[in-house]
C-alpha cells in the first residue's frame, strides 16, 4: 500500500470553499422556503419556485464542481463520469 | 393535498426521524401521503423535495468529516440517474395502484433494511494514522476517521454494486424515495465500503437523484409550489433537530423503532392497495 496515491485532504481550503457554498445556499433556501410559508402571493410563489430551484442547482453545481477539480488532477476517468451524470440530468428535464 | 399545517409537521416529522434512523425521510414521508390520500404522481415530488433538503442539510457537515467518496457515489450515481430518469418518465404511465404497492414494497424493503443494518467492518490501522480522512485520486478506495485513527477501504465487487444502484434510481423515479435504503447497503454490503463512509456517500447521491426527479418533475409540471415550499422547511427544521438528538439518543434504538413504524406504514398502504 505504499505506493498508492495520497488522500485528497478534505479538510484543506478547497473542500472547505465548497463546504461553506453548501452551507450558504443551504441557508438561502431555509430562507426561501420559510419566506415563500409567511410572505403573500405572488411573492410567495416566486419564492417557492427560488426554494426549489436552489435546491436542484446545489448538487449539480457540486457534481460540475468536482468534474473541473478533478480535471485539474489529471483524473480524467472520474471527470467524464461527473460530467455524464451532469449530462443525464438535463437530458432527463429534456424527456421530461 | 392536506393542509399545509399537516404538511409542514408530517415533513419535519419524517426528516426527524429519517435524521435520527438514517432510513431517509422520504420513505416514511410518501406512503404516509398515499395514507392521506394524496395521490402519487403529487406525493412523489414532495418525497424528492424531502430527501433533496436532506441531503443539503447534512452536505457540508460530511465535506468537513471527509466521510463522502465523491467518485464512489458518482459512479453509482450515473447508473443510479439512468433509473431515476426511466423511473420518473414511466410514473405518469403506471396505474396509480400498482404505483402505490410499489411504494408499499419500498417502504417494507426501507423498513427491513433499518431493521437488520450492520456495525462497523473495517478496523483501524495504525500505518494510516498520518493521513487526512478522505478518498484517494483515481481509485474507488480511500481512509476516513474513526476513534482518532484512521481507516483504510476500497470498493469490492463494483459491477454488483452498481447493478443495486440501478434498481435504486428505478424505485426513486417511479415513487419519489431517494432509494438511500438501497445504495447504502449496496455500497457497505456488496461493496464493502464501511457504513458510515456508504451513509455519507449515498446522502450524497441522493441529493443528485433528487435533483435529477425533482428536474423531469417540473417539465411534467408536477411540483405544487405551496406544498413544496412547506416540505422543504418542515424538511430542513427537521433534519437539523435530528442531527441535534442524534448525540442524546440511542441510534440503533431509534432506527429499529423508525424501521417497525415504516413497517406498518407499508403494510397500511399495501392492504390498501389490494
Amino acid at each position: 500500500m505504499s505506493s498508492r496515491p495520497a488522500p485528497l485532504a478534505m479538510g484543506e481550503s478547497r473542500f472547505r470553499l465548497i463546504a461553506r457554498i453548501m452551507k450558504v445556499v443551504l441557508g438561502f433556501v431555509g430562507l426561501f422556503a420559510l419566506g415563500s410559508a409567511i410572505a403573500p402571493e405572488p411573492y410567495s410563489e416566486v419564492l417557492g419556485q427560488m426554494a426549489v430551484a436552489s435546491l436542484i442547482a446545489a448538487p449539480l453545481l457540486r457534481v460540475l464542481w468536482m468534474s473541473i477539480r478533478w480535471i485539474r488532477r489529471g483524473d480524467y476517468k472520474y471527470s467524464a463520469v461527473a460530467l455524464g451524470v451532469f449530462t443525464l440530468a438535463l437530458i432527463g428535464f429534456l424527456l421530461g | 393535498m392536506p393542509a399545509v399545517w399537516v404538511l409542514i409537521l408530517l415533513s419535519l416529522g419524517c426528516a426527524l426521524l429519517g435524521a435520527l434512523g438514517g432510513i431517509g425521510g422520504a420513505s416514511l414521508m410518501v406512503p404516509t401521503l398515499l395514507i392521506l390520500d394524496v395521490d402519487p404522481l403529487l406525493a412523489a415530488p414532495l418525497g424528492m423535495l424531502l430527501v433533496g433538503a436532506g441531503s443539503l442539510a447534512a452536505a457540508s457537515r460530511q465535506l468537513e468529516e471527509g466521510l463522502v467518496h465523491h467518485r464512489l457515489g458518482l459512479s453509482v450515481e450515473l447508473l443510479a440517474t439512468v433509473g431515476t430518469i426511466t423511473g420518473a418518465l414511466l410514473s405518469t404511465r403506471i396505474d396509480p395502484v400498482w404505483l402505490a404497492r410499489l411504494l408499499g414494497l419500498a417502504a417494507m424493503a426501507g423498513a427491513l433494511a433499518a431493521v437488520g443494518r450492520k456495525g462497523i467492518r473495517n478496523l483501524p490501522q495504525r500505518i494510516f494514522d498520518n493521513d487526512h480522512a478522505g478518498e484517494w485520486p483515481g481509485t474507488l478506495a480511500g481512509t476516513y476517521s474513526l476513534g482518532g485513527s484512521a481507516v483504510p477501504y476500497q470498493a469490492k465487487r463494483v459491477p454488483a454494486g452498481l447493478g443495486v444502484a440501478v434498481g435504486a434510481g428505478v424505485v426513486a423515479g417511479l415513487s419519489g424515495v431517494g432509494g438511500g435504503f438501497l445504495k447504502t447497503p449496496a455500497m457497505s454490503e456488496v461493496m464493502k465500503v464501511p457504513v458510515k463512509v456508504a451513509a455519507a456517500t449515498s446522502t450524497f447521491a441522493s441529493g443528485i437523484t433528487a435533483a435529477t426527479g425533482l428536474l423531469i418533475y417540473t417539465a411534467q409540471d408536477r411540483i405544487e409550489v405551496e406544498s413544496a415550499a412547506v416540505v422543504v422547511l418542515g424538511a430542513l427544521v427537521g433534519g437539523a433537530l435530528g442531527a441535534r438528538l442524534q448525540t442524546v439518543l440511542n441510534a440503533v434504538t431509534v432506527r429499529r423503532t423508525t424501521g417497525v413504524l415504516l413497517a406498518v406504514i407499508s403494510i397500511i398502504v399495501l392492504v390498501r392497495s389490494l
